[in-house]
């Protein structure tokens, strides 16, 4: 607390930041955790909220007539264009915020706050929720190839890294530990999918402290023991998924990638996919392009495609189709690993394990590798999303790529998902917002080391609560059968207003096909209730069923009916004008006929 | 067998008549070529007979009878044929160069009506089934190459090209089969007839009763105390590309009419499209004022705006949006035409909307056809997007649609369109900003009677801007203005998908038999021609064949929010390609089809639509339930009817009907 100066401001100004609609007015507050913008300008009361620690950067801007803009814009692409008239003001809440938006160590974040009003057990519980370890058994481990070992027991094999590993079964301790020295941070190839159906394989490490010429015989049999556990392929890949002009480089550090000759009857392969100060970039313009207000085509189109951003998505996606192809169509194993083995491996090995499983294209699959892939194999949440003031150069959006590309697949198969885009959202929001402890901490250790489990709570059971808003209405689980095998062409890479434009009412689409569906389901639901109320009255007044007490003046129809025809009402009174128009209408309801004489959202000149 | 393709294509009227039922349940079928091959009668796809369709479809809605299908599969290699329709050469050894699979071996047949090549070396066959409509070009590539083998290249309307190679001839006195194909494709050039005089499928319902001008008017609630309508064009002797019946100010005689009509580019003198049922405001269409360079003004003409101004009055002010840019439209004062001077015409105020004029469209069609066919770059997809220019045309087209809807709906202001002659951007701003207006020109015969009235009776020149019939694919007045209307509404429905009652197929379709030369709809220039030829006598209707099937074309999605009106928004972030349309081709566009095409060889893609599908399945199951309850409803009301009246005296229960669903 000791960081506000001034916890409430009255006449901000929020500006559109897009059009030039008349600016909302209202009263900003300050808490410990929020800044919570109340617009007092129109007769219904709005909020918006936003936490501190979501907050990216905050700007304050030379004076101006109308006042003293401040502009803020968080990890989940929320921007806000506030003026405040009083420059000190400004200058304080400033000050404030950029204090509050970069705590200095982990135990500053809100998960440490966070109380959903659980007690131990619950919340024991909800940290068992998930459990990749499940998720081998799922898959049929251990079988006759592989084994789950506690090798890593005490994060001596590789500190980043899980405490339990799949390897293969041949693989001998002194094999394991051999390879280790031979691999970056000791991040051993061990095991990621397992497709029962073609025996095959997917593995992941980090790169081989190769060099220009160095061996490793335990890291040769280690590869080796992978391609046995195969026994009917006669080969396995290795996809780097550095660019290769990378990967030379790192020879040269002693690192580097493997030798095709050193390793017997591997298929080695780049498949290109640029560093994290690339993809870092690569946002920021992309964001530079969102930020335009009326952008001509010429504008619009040119800057998506320099900011690259929706070609390292297609890279990100092209690698896990080669991946997911490897092993179901060439029935071979893959290893793959790209400098640490924790940033695009972790991204390529899940989408190719969702293109593989049907299962992880559930809410509770996707809960799943999200475990499995990101959080217990060492992908440094804490550095890559920046949750605590440290080095600018580890932030990079890689969770958000892996997002971005999954929304793409719903995107191209609309019924072969369980969960639809909210799901997406409200996942990408928790990873930032640290509201729950999932995504701190760099690796499983330092999470047992700051005793998160103890300290905070979990994510996954607080999602699954609320898995009736995440459903995707038209899944059909028949669809989920077969392997997906997207199309990469590059116009099927499109812009995701969903994420970039979220906050952005206007920027929406008018009708949402979701919405209008899940209404439709919600009505499904709440008409078979209904039915079933109804064959309950029946059965009594049949005298099947014993009279439940109900008086006999209130017939119990009528009650269930009620919100049937609540909803109908509103249905019926939405206009489908512009995003204001929505929004207002929600709350008044106004009547149809020839009463709707919004301004168009956007004619632009 | 089931799940047929190409093969219900070929006549299912005929099919239909044998077994009605059947016909009935294939129509609810949603793969968009399953579709557009019923559709097709006339197929308009590479189409394969036997295209296994995955599981994502319940059998029970697109499984024809085996027997039937097994019929049709006898067919060998000759195309079902429609009424009238005659084989006109028939080649073997054909080979068809598909840029997606590669040569194909089979048989040709080139009919009076289509292009139907079919391989029988695949399982299953690979069929291709187009009109000739759609052949706007066919050319003979290189002279006989090694092999003795001629080469033919295919230019089509509907953006893709088709090649086939075949052996010369040994006889040089019997004619090549590609030589029949280009008199075939080109009747019109060669003295020959348009398939669609010759169609003779008959329809339950008549498609030319579905527009009728006088009901229109009538909706709009003319004539009223400002409005009339009048005969003076009854002979098209004011102006002969408008229709006969036309919506003027009440106070202005026919004889000021024809003054005004000599002040008017082709006497395309200003009329009523549409008038808002409330504040009375009206969409006016006309062509340029023939200022020229002295800047000639017509006293008729200005008071004849001024009384479109004071019919409306609600608002002091007329917004005139000239269509063209500004450039465009001062350099047409050269040839004697123009734009309104402000200073002429009081409280009027002129708008450009800077839409470039047919040839720049046809440039940017041909660019963007180039980007996209057969094969997308890798690469640089964006910029080469970009390069077309096509979405920014689509943009401009709608902004100033949108800027036209907003003066009549918000400002309550009457506002007046023009262009050059009237009849290309004038019909798309109009008829776009109407739909936009009116929810009734969002429904499937709402938007018939829209194209009826404001493309066709007002003379948007289809035969030219298409060529039906016509080899000189050169033609300067070839134009993509009606695909460019189609896309803007396709845009809007991508925006406002529950507002609409027709689907993507229904757009599809549209432009599918804008080429076909199947049915008359499009057929000629202007209403006088359209009466001239007999065209409703001779031809059938597209709204005849549409209407038989209405289910095919309605979009699931659909709530009826006919008082809305709709401000799409046209930021570049929300246009999109529109990729069911201009990539329909390229099966890599469907990851799910992909597959079926390798391993089936289809030369279709089977579009998938599985949301539609689906959505349908959820709102049946809707019905169900909902029809289960109100049984149940009716059975408690009952009883408990006859039990309160064996408990006299107990009040009587009231209970709610059932609501019912939106």
């Amino acid at each position: 607390m000791e960081h506000i100066l001034t916890p409430k401001v009255e006449e901000v100004k929020l500006l559109d930041r897009y059009t030039a609609k008349k600016p909302a007015i209202g009263t900003l507050y300050l808490t410990a955790t929020h800044l919570i913008f109340v617009e007092t300008s129109c007769n219904t009361r709005k909020e918006t909220w936003m936490l501190h620690h979501l907050i990216a950067t905050v700007e304050k801007l030379p004076l101006t007539a109308m006042g003293c803009p401040l502009h803020i814009s968080c990890k989940n692409f929320h921007v806000a264009h506030f003026v405040i008239s009083s420059e000190r003001d400004c200058q304080n809440v400033h000050q404030s915020l950029v204090r509050l938006s970069q705590p200095g160590k982990v135990e500053e974040l809100y998960a440490f706050l966070y109380n959903p009003k659980q007690d131990e057990d619950e919340r024991r519980n909800g940290w068992g929720f998930i459990d990749s370890a499940m998720d081998f058994k799922r898959m049929g481990l251990p079988n006759d190839f592989w084994e789950m070992t506690n090798l890593n027991k005490n994060y001596e094999l590789c500190s980043t890294y899980h405490s339990e590993l799949g390897i293969p079964k041949t693989a001998s301790k002194g094999t394991v530990f051999g390879s280790a020295k031979f691999r970056s941070r000791g991040r051993i190839p061990t095991l990621s999918y397992y497709h029962k159906e073609s025996n095959a394989a997917i593995c992941r490490c980090s790169q081989p402290l190769s060099g220009l010429s160095a061996r490793c015989v335990e890291d040769e049999e280690m590869l080796q023991a992978i391609s046995r556990a195969n026994p009917k392929s006669t080969f396995m890949y290795v996809v780097d998924t550095r660019p290769k002009l990378n990967a030379m480089a790192n020879r040269a550090a002693g690192k580097g990638y493997e030798n095709e000759d050193n390793y017997s009857n591997i298929c080695f392969q780049f498949v290109g996919i640029e560093n994290i100060h690339v993809m870092r970039n690569s946002l920021q313009k992309l964001l530079e392009v969102c930020a335009l207000k009326s952008p001509t085509m010429s504008d619009y189109l040119t800057g998506l495609e320099n900011s690259g951003w929706l070609r390292h998505i297609k890279a990100v996606m092209d690698a896990g189709v080669f991946l997911a192809k490897a092993v179901a169509e060439d029935k071979a194993s893959v290893l793959v690993h790209c400098s640490d083995g924790w940033d695009r491996t972790a991204q390529v090995c899940s989408l190719a394990s969702i293109l593989l499983d049907p299962f992880y294209r559930t809410i509770k699959g996707l809960m799943v590798l999200i475990e499995k892939e990101w959080i217990s194999m060492g992908h440094k949440f804490t550095q890559r999303c920046g949750h605590v003031d440290g080095d600018p150069k580890e932030v990079s959006p890689v969770f958000t790529q892996f997002i971005e590309c999954l929304w793409n697949l719903m995107e191209q198969y609309p019924c072969g998902f369980e969960y639809n885009e909210k799901y997406l959202l409200e996942i990408h929001n928790h990873v930032y917002s640290c509201q729950f402890g999932n995504f701190i901490g760099n690796c499983q250790r330092e999470r047992e080391e700051m005793r998160l489990y103890e300290r905070t709570f979990s994510v996954w059971p607080f999602l699954w609560e609320n898995r009736h808003q995440y459903r995707n209405p038209l899944h059909k689980c028949s669809l989920g059968r077969e392997v997906l095998r997207p199309s990469t062409l590059p116009l099927n890479f499109k812009f995701w207003c969903g994420m970039y434009n979220h906050f952005d009412k206007g920027m929406q689409p008018k009708q949402s096909i979701l919405e209008h569906l899940l209404t439709i389901t919600q009505k499904k639901a709440e008409g078979e209730k209904k039915m079933t109320d109804l064959q309950i009255q029946l059965a009594v007044m049949d005298g099947v069923l014993a009279d439940q007490g109900s008086p006999t003046g209130t017939p119990p129809e009528q009650t269930s009916l009620s919100p049937v025809s609540v909803s109908h009402t509103a249905e019926n009174a939405k206009p489908l004008m512009n995003g204001a128009a929505v929004e207002e209408a929600e709350i008044e309801l106004v009547p149809t006929a020839g009463s709707e004489k919004m301004e168009p959202v956007a004619i632009e000149n | 067998m089931e799940n047929t393709g190409s093969i219900d294509s070929l006549g299912s009227k005929r099919s239909s008549s044998r077994q009605p039922s059947v016909d009935s349940l294939s129509s609810t079928s949603t793969s968009r070529s399953d579709r557009s091959a019923h559709a097709a009668k006339p197929t308009f796809a590479m189409s394969s007979d036997n295209v296994s369709i995955s599981t994502d479809f319940s059998p029970e809605i697109r499984g024809r009878p085996k027997a039937f299908a097994k019929v049709l599969r006898d067919s060998k290699e000759e195309p079902q044929l429609l009424p009238k329709e005659s084989v006109q050469d028939m080649a073997k050894d054909v080979t068809y160069i598909c840029p997606y699979i590669g040569a194909l071996k089979g048989t040709l047949t080139v009919t009076n009506y289509r292009l139907f090549f079919k391989c029988m070396d695949r399982e299953p066959a690979f069929v291709l089934d187009l009109p000739l409509g759609v052949v706007s070009r066919v050319e003979k590539i290189g002279g006989a190459s090694s092999h003795g083998e001629v080469s033919y290249g295919l230019v089509c309307k509907d953006i893709r090209n088709l090649r086939f190679a075949h052996k010369q001839m040994d006889d040089s006195l019997r004619k090549s089969i590609f030589e029949i194909l280009m008199k075939c494709a080109f009747p019109v050039s060669n003295g020959l007839t348009i398939f669609a005089f010759e169609y003779g499928q008959v329809y339950p319902e008549n498609g030319w009763k579905v527009y009728d001008a006088q009901a229109e008017y009538k909706r709009q609630g003319l004539p009223n105390e400002s409005w009339r309508i009048t005969k003076v064009n009854d002979h098209y002797e004011l102006c002969d590309t408008y229709p006969s019946t036309l919506v003027v100010p009440v106070n202005i005689p026919d004889e000021e009419l024809k003054r005004v009509a000599a002040f008017r580019a082709k006497g395309r003198i200003p009329v009523l499209s549409w008038i808002h049922p409330e504040s009375q405001a009206t969409v006016i269409r006309c062509s340029q004022p023939m200022v020229g360079v002295n800047g000639k003004r017509s006293k008729d003409d200005e008071k004849y705006l001024q009384t479109i101004m004071d019919a409306n009055a609600q608002s002091h002010k007329l917004f005139i949006f000239d269509a063209r840019p500004s450039v465009n439209a001062a350099a047409n004062k050269m040839k004697g035409g123009g734009y309104e001077s402000e200073d002429a015409y009081q409280n009027a105020e002129l708008v450009f909307l800077d839409i470039h004029n047919i040839h720049v469209m046809r440039q940017s069609l041909r660019k963007l056809k180039e980007v996209v066919y057969p094969n997308i770059g890798e690469s640089h997809w964006f910029s080469n997007l970009e390069s077309t220019h096509w979405l920014e045309h689509m943009k401009l087209i709608l902004a100033g649609a949108l800027r036209i809807a907003d003066k009549v709906e918000s400002r309550k202001t009457s506002v007046v369109v023009h262009c050059s002659d009237g009849w290309d951007r004038t019909a798309q701003l109009t008829s776009l900003a109407m739909v936009m207006l009116d929810g009734h020109y969002r429904t499937i015969r709402g938007f018939q009677v829209l194209l009826e009235k404001e493309w066709l009776s007002f003379g948007h020149r289809f035969q030219l801007r298409i060529g039906h019939g016509d080899k000189n694919h050169t033609d300067a007045d070839r134009s993509p203005v009606f695909l460019q209307f189609i896309d803007c509404v396709w845009q809007m429905t991508r925006q406002f998908p529950a507002a609409f009652e027709f689907n993507e197929y229904f757009l599809i379709t549209i432009l599918d038999h804008l080429y076909s030369c199947l049915f008359g709809t499009f057929m000629c220039n202007s209403e006088q021609q359209r009466v001239k030829e007999e065209l409703p006598k001779k031809t059938v209707s597209l709204w005849a064949y549409i209407n038989s099937q209405p289910e095919e074309f309605t979009n699931p999605l659909y709530v009826n929010y006919s008082n809305h009106v709709l401000f799409p928004v046209v930021s570049m972030r929300h246009l999109e390609l529109w990729v069911g349309y201009y990539i329909r081709w390229n099966p890599r566009m469907r990851p799910q089809v992909w597959e079926n095409y390798l391993t089936s060889i289809a030369g279709v893609m089977k579009l998938m639509e599985p949301v539609h599908q689906r959505y349908k399945e959820l709102l049946a199951k809707r019905a169900e339930l909902q029809k289960r309850i109100e049984e149940l409803q009716r059975e408690v009301t009952n009883r408990s009817a006859s039990s309160s009246s064996e408990r006299a005296g107990s009040p009587t229960r009231s209970i709610t009907p059932v609501q019912t669903f939106v």
